[in-house]
């Protein structure tokens, strides 16, 4: 049975929007769980980077929402986690987290991490790598998966191109300041989910008026997210987030590009796909 | 030519992002700037004096390999360091 870490977390109004979890919410208990999870069965986080010179950066993440969980429904709910290695080269790292509250499940979510070796700077950089032995020996057999976890992002893109119908495409710009940072001064990866909303926002505001079902995405909120990161934004980036909103089965899909205002010649540095 | 310094480099220039550095090539650009700012030389460079691996050098864009260093740059010149990933 793979090892889990469950525990009950208090609900504060910070953590909702009107009708659910806030994404960026989700994504910070996720973080907290899995370095819980770290600790509570491996190496705590900061041993993995102090001493291993192992670093984490998340690639892909999936969050699906079930239940209803509202502000007004309970005082706590309960958080589980259970990481795996995947890949048949021990190449990714996978945690999957559920929060419960009184109705069920109301939020499912995975990411799938990428080990870093450090280089030992004191600016954390690294390449990406595989699992160093000695950490892998301390998964039992049922946590290793030999597959690879795939993300959904590219079939989805596929399939809103072929079979969705474009509302309308814009960008927004955001500035990445310190309190969207992590540690090593690049962005807190869900604050990445904070920017796509923020700029599904200020597309409803200009283009609610022609295709006013564009506001379902607040008056109902996000179904279920599926975001890749190809690379990190930085302290003091100017982001800009070009946003393309679709038709697509009966339901609607917003499609965030996020990459720099003035191009570096390194290409985008997240795809963030909300259905509505 | 100006150096465009983000991220986790920047408290290595004590936050300045925009630094104007001379020299008629990159590389000579880049000694310019890490002599001028020592912490940022240890980050970004090896004990060889090579630009580490994790971090990407591009010249109005266009990304150079180390052997690229020697392009010519002038004033109006913007080099990018990119570090290509940090694991906090």
């Amino acid at each position: 049975m793979p090892r889990s870490s469950t525990y009950e977390v208090v609900l504060d109004a910070g953590l909702f929007t009107p009708t659910q979890l806030q994404p960026t919410a989700v994504g910070r208990l996720a973080f907290q769980a899995g370095t819980r999870w770290l600790r509570d069965h491996l190496h705590s986080h900061r041993r993995l980077v102090t001493e291993h010179r192992v670093g984490l950066v998340l690639w892909a993440w999936q969050l699906e929402y079930e239940q209803p969980l509202r502000f007004e429904d309970a005082d706590e709910a309960e958080v589980d986690v259970r990481m795996r290695v995947r890949g048949p080269r021990a190449s990714q790292l996978e945690a999957e987290l559920t929060v419960t509250g009184p109705a069920g499940v109301a939020v499912r979510a995975r990411a799938a991490s990428v080990p870093l070796a450090l280089s030992g700077d004191l600016a954390l950089s690294g390449a990406p790598t595989t699992l160093p032995e000695a950490v892998v020996a301390a998964f039992r057999e049922d946590e290793i998966e030999r597959t690879p976890y795939l993300s959904r992002v590219r079939a989805l893109r596929g399939s809103f191109d072929r079979e969705g119908e474009e509302i309308a495409s814009d960008t927004t710009t955001f500035r990445v300041h310190r309190h969207h940072c992590e540690v090593a001064d690049q962005w807190y990866w869900a604050e990445s989910l904070g920017f796509a909303g923020g700029a599904r926002e200020e597309f409803v505001m200009r283009h609610g008026r022609k295709a006013p079902e564009l506001r379902r995405s607040l008056s109902e909120g996000v179904r279920r997210l599926d975001v890749t990161w190809l690379r990190a934004g930085q302290l003091w980036d100017l982001l800009q987030v070009r946003t393309t909103a679709y038709r697509h089965g009966g339901g609607l899909a917003f499609v965030h590009e996020l990459g720099l205002a003035e191009d570096d010649g390194g290409g985008p540095y997240a795809i963030v796909v909300e259905r509505i | 030519m100006i150096v465009k310094v983000r991220g986790v480099l920047l408290r290595f220039t004590n936050y300045e992002n925009d630094i104007e550095v001379g020299g008629e090539t990159v590389r000579a650009g880049l000694n310019e700037l890490t002599e001028r700012y020592p912490n940022l030389s240890e980050v970004l460079l090896d004990r060889e004096g090579t630009v580490r691996a994790t971090h990407l050098i591009a010249l109005n864009g266009e990304q150079l390999s180390p052997a690229e260093l020697d392009r010519e740059a002038t004033e109006d010149d913007r080099v990018d360091i990119i570090t290509a990933v940090s694991g906090g």
